[in-house]
């Protein structure tokens, strides 16, 4: 008697490879998405539209879009983390040391020791952006490379885009302290708070996205000294950058009455500075990774 | 699709190890450099020369200087500071052979009495003041509030610091107002101030 068997009628399936990590830049997108939704949400309905939330629900919503980027970390993230097959250790270590170090460190020495609100702004432009980059740039900057160095670098590394990972780990943890000192230190209106909070995540992102590729490559290909040096230099020079650049672009020229920020451009220019960077970063990882892939079929 | 893994080297290699160093050299540097910069930014001073009173007053750069007023021969401001702007002000009045310091201290302690919330705190009838000058000083408090009431500003409790001095028949008033909040801090500004002040 014969069987019917479907084997026989259909081609044998092709085991498919399950990627075990989970994919970062999925992840980052996807939050720095909905952060620069939020930002022109708050820019439609406030500045063009004049929609005013009532006095008594605003600290709360303040306080929403301050731990927006927490609450996106921790389901984007975190959460999907442990769903793969080989998900990263360490993510949440890194990221509640780099809050508290940010508390602790980060934020008194920029505001109480350097207090750049009081001199920097009145420097010429040049002054600015190395003021900016050898004070707010290089805490910020030290306080998560040295998170990273002594926390997940090394042994916790199996791609390049594990570094990506604690990065944006790290730059969720400071971001949320430098957001809720914000909320906390001013009374400020949601879409302010909303614009902020935009501008801070990308800031941080661009420049700490910078410092990983340097401490990335100095685990997986580590050929020059100064490579990671260098880029700690750079992700502090563009903090310097773009901090003044914001403010300039932000500012309300000179007026007769009261003057507006330019808001529009504000965004605009924030959400230019959470994207394109992040493509060229993104490329850089890829090009690193596919000379690592060459250069070890070469060798085999 | 294929991925690149690389088992972790737990061991340091020269060049990884140098890298951190250097690393962190540079953010020392940076850190440094930092500091120096915001003591420059801090200390550097602007000279101001009233010939007809003799004064020769140093004051922090970025501080807005006024002149015109009945009030005060001459008045620096930080206008960089969100609410009260930290001031100082150097008043100079003609008085007779019997009166001192103190009587200056006293009748202004009146005047200021219009002020809202005024408390004078301490009266030190002789003290001596840099440069080998001495004089009397006085402590108060008050509130302040924004005159431009579409701000809708809280008042702010100001600490003020008086010192007067008599010099060839003349009470020179020098006044330091501040926040409260910020008065341990910028008290060390006006005690600059004082140090780098010459009658000449």
């Amino acid at each position: 008697m014969s069987r019917y068997n479907p084997t026989l009628l259909t081609p044998p399936r092709e085991d498919e490879e399950v990627y075990p990590y989970r994919r970062v830049w999925q992840s980052i997108a996807f939050e720095n998405t909905v952060i620069m939704g939020v930002a022109v949400l708050f820019l439609i309905a406030y500045d063009f539209l004049g929609v005013r939330l009532p006095q008594v629900i605003i600290p709360y919503v303040n306080v929403l879009i301050a731990i927006l980027p927490t609450i996106l970390w921790l389901l984007s993230s975190y959460y999907r983390e442990r769903l793969v097959t080989q998900p990263r250790q360490n993510l949440l270590t890194v990221f509640i040391i780099t809050a508290l170090a940010a508390n602790a460190i980060g934020i008194p020495v920029v505001n109480d020791l350097f207090k750049v609100e009081e001199w920097l702004s009145l420097e010429s432009t040049l002054n600015r952006i190395l003021g900016y980059a050898i004070t707010i740039g290089i805490t910020q900057e030290i306080i998560k490379y040295l998170v990273l160095r002594y926390i997940i670098w090394n042994q916790n590394l199996r791609t390049r885009t594990d570094m990506i990972a604690y990065v944006a780990a790290s730059v969720v943890g400071y971001v949320t302290v430098v957001n809720l000192h914000l909320i906390a230190d001013t009374s400020l209106a949601p879409n302010i708070v909303a614009y902020r909070v935009t501008f801070t995540v990308a800031l941080h992102m661009t420049a700490s996205m910078i410092v990983g590729f340097g401490l990335s490559e100095l685990h997986f290909n580590p050929r020059s000294v100064l490579l990671m040096p260098f880029m700690l230099i750079l992700a502090i020079i563009l903090i310097g950058i773009l901090i003044p650049v914001r403010s300039g672009i932000l500012n309300a020229g000179f007026v007769l009455g009261i003057g507006v920020q330019n808001a529009l451009f504000g965004v605009i220019f924030t959400i230019i500075i959470m994207t394109a960077p992040q493509f060229v970063i993104a490329f850089l990882y890829e090009n690193a990774e596919n000379r690592q892939r060459q250069a070890g079929s070469t060798k085999g | 699709m294929s991925i690149v893994e690389i088992n972790a080297v737990q061991e340091l290699t020269r060049v990884q190890r140098w890298s951190h160093y250097i690393t962190l050299i540079i953010a020392l540097i940076a850190l440094i450099a930092g500091i120096n910069a915001r003591n420059s930014a801090f200390s550097t001073n602007v000279s101001f020369t009233n010939i007809q009173a003799g004064l020769l007053i140093r004051y922090p750069e970025n501080w807005l200087r006024d002149e015109n007023s009945d009030e005060y021969l001459v008045r620096v401001r930080d206008m960089t500071r969100v609410g009260y702007k930290t001031t100082i002000q150097i008043g100079i009045d003609p008085i007779s052979e019997n009166t001192d310091a103190w009587n200056i201290l006293l009748a202004r302690s009146l005047r200021l009495a219009n002020l809202a919330t005024y408390r004078p705190f301490e009266i030190e009838p002789d003290v001596a003041l840099p440069n080998d000058i001495s004089g009397a000083r006085m402590v108060y408090t008050f509130t302040a509030t924004d005159p431009n009431p579409s701000l809708e500003s809280l008042p702010t409790v100001v600490i003020g610091v008086d010192v007067v001095t008599i010099r060839r028949g003349q009470a020179i008033s020098i006044t330091f107002l501040t926040d409260a909040r910020t008065y341990q801090e910028d008290i060390e500004i006006f005690d600059r101030f004082l140090e780098t002040l010459e009658f000449q």
